[in-house]
């Protein structure tokens, strides 16, 4: 299992160093800024199984701000820090061994830095199709408030950590990987700034829309 | 205008003073010469450090425990204006802990507490009695036991009574205990073990409000500090007991969705009970360096 995690490190790592095509070296590579948001990722439901939890309802909005380098026509890599906020009325349920402890994230975020890189595979004008892949760790911050009602009036209501909530399902985590796999449509809108439209995987949710805007510093 | 000079000559007095007691001071820090009788230790604020004298009393079941006088030595915190919480350790290996509600102060009142205790024991053997078993040697084992205490502070003494001890994995084995301490020290000691001191806040006795789930019921706060520095780990499970109006106590066990305490941390947690009654709870966990800690919260009275 370790092996197979190390081997699709390697493949990531590879996939991110590896020179792009031909068709996309237009201009000299330069170094940039980026922005971006995802309005809403979502953690699917088919996940609560791996949670040992009984309902699983996580969403929340992201933002990124950091560092490219690349060209105007070809693909780009960066790092960038990422904030992933979870939405204040998120839910996990856990069955435990007498009650049912209910997991609300009030003030929880993850923070954390991720290396990106797009690989246009496509060129259509001013317009690139891609992948964009990436990957990183954050921390947990902040607190959930985990409360226990066991249907008789009595009830318990108290603020833990984020980390706590795996500490509940009897895991132990400090650092969260971030993992990304989008499906990405560029458009230059000027000499030197791009946008990006992405959609797909984004751990630890799925999200339907995330947009990001790049601008290359340096000549043409 | 103000006689200035009359000042300076106070000033000039009172260093002439000063300079006479230091010189003076080398000889009188001599051994056994201090002038007068050192201020008595007294017992307030915070809490205190105390030692004395425990014993138990065997009263029930095969189990043979030291019952000779043990030295006793204690921490004492006072966790809010009636509540406080102790831990304690004999010279015989038994160590506990007593968290209770006191009516008065710290040197002039009477208190009623719960003390988790582990006692040091031999198994009955084989054969059972008093003296070991024919067929073999007995087994020492530590019993995890529980009892009510009441007590009193006066001055710098404290007393308490416990009429029946009983241990939950040393089935049949009941004892009394009494103890007597003073305090040595105003300051409660840091030990390797965590210490957990839990307050219930506003006070031990909860008028009727509204819960935050949004029922009514008899809202209160918990709050738990560690104050050795030696953060631990909670067990999962708390273990309640209830009395509710002209019931008899029942005990149940609920979720914990605490899993950790560190080193000097506070938490607070909100509770609410739905009914007039009793309520207590105890928790349980391992700390840091491995030692099993076991701490309960006062007797939280839900007033009708």
């Amino acid at each position: 299992m370790t092996a197979a995690r190390a081997i699709g490190g390697l493949c990531l790592v590879c996939l991110m160093v590896a020179p792009v095509p031909a068709f996309a070296q237009l201009d000299e590579p330069s170094w940039g800024i980026t922005v971006g948001f995802a309005p809403l990722w979502r953690v699917p439901n088919g996940l609560a199984d791996a949670l040992d939890a009984d309902e699983l309802d996580l969403e929340g909005r992201e933002f990124r701000v950091g560092l490219v380098r690349g060209t105007t026509f070809g693909g780009e890599w960066g790092i960038t820090l990422v904030h992933k906020r979870l939405s204040e009325d998120s839910r996990v349920t856990l069955r435990q061994s007498n009650d049912v402890i209910s997991v609300v994230t009030d003030d929880a975020e993850l923070l954390g830095v991720e290396v990106h890189r797009f690989f246009a595979f496509a060129r259509a004008g001013r317009a690139q199709i891609g992948v964009n892949l990436g990957g990183g760790l954050a921390q947990l911050r902040g607190f959930v408030t985990g409360s226990v009602d066991p249907g008789d009036g009595t009830s318990i209501r108290a603020p833990i950590g984020f980390s706590e909530l795996f500490t509940l399902t009897g895991r132990e985590v400090n650092v969260f990987p971030l993992v990304r796999a989008e499906l990405a449509v560029a458009a230059m809108i000027g000499d030197r700034t791009k946008v990006r439209v992405g959609s797909g995987f984004n751990m630890p949710g799925v999200q339907v829309v995330s947009v990001s805007l790049s601008v290359l510093l340096g000549r043409y | 205008m103000r006689d200035w000079t009359g000042v300076g000559r106070l000033l000039a007095a009172a260093g002439m003073v000063a300079a006479a007691a230091a010189t003076l001071g080398g000889a009188a820090c001599s051994q056994g010469s201090l002038p007068g009788s050192p201020t008595p230790i007294l017992v307030g604020g915070g809490g205190g450090r105390y030692g004395g004298t425990l014993s138990y009393r065997r009263i029930g079941g095969g189990f043979s425990i030291d019952e000779s006088a043990q030295s006793l030595s204690m921490s004492l915190v006072l966790s809010a204006a009636d509540q406080f919480a102790a831990q304690f350790e004999t010279s015989g290996g038994s160590r506990g802990s007593l968290q209770g509600t006191i009516d008065g102060a710290l040197n002039a009142g009477t208190f009623t507490a719960t003390m988790l205790v582990s006692t040091p024991a031999e198994t009955p053997g084989a054969a059972g009695g008093l003296g070991g078993s024919v067929f073999g040697p007995r087994a020492l084992v530590t019993c995890e036991g529980r009892g009510e205490a009441t007590g009193r502070f006066s001055g710098i003494a404290v007393t308490w009574t416990i009429d029946s001890i009983r241990y939950d994995n040393c089935i049949g084995l009941v004892a009394s205990s009494e103890a007597q301490a003073t305090a040595i020290s105003p300051i409660p000691q840091a030990g390797a073990r965590a210490t957990v001191v839990l307050t219930i806040l506003p006070g031990t006795t909860v008028s009727r409000g509204r819960c935050e789930n949004g029922t009514d019921g008899f809202p209160f706060t918990v709050e738990i500090a560690e104050t050795s520095g030696v953060g631990l780990t909670l067990d999962d499970t708390i273990v309640v007991e209830e009395r509710r109006a002209g019931q008899v106590v029942s005990t149940r066990h609920l979720d914990n969705p605490l899993t950790t305490l560190r080193a000097g941390e506070k938490r607070r947690h909100s509770a609410c009970g739905p009914r007039p009654g009793t309520y207590q709870a105890f928790f349980s966990g391992r700390d840091a360096n491995g030692n099993t800690i076991r701490f309960a919260s006062p007797i939280v009275t839900f007033a009708p």
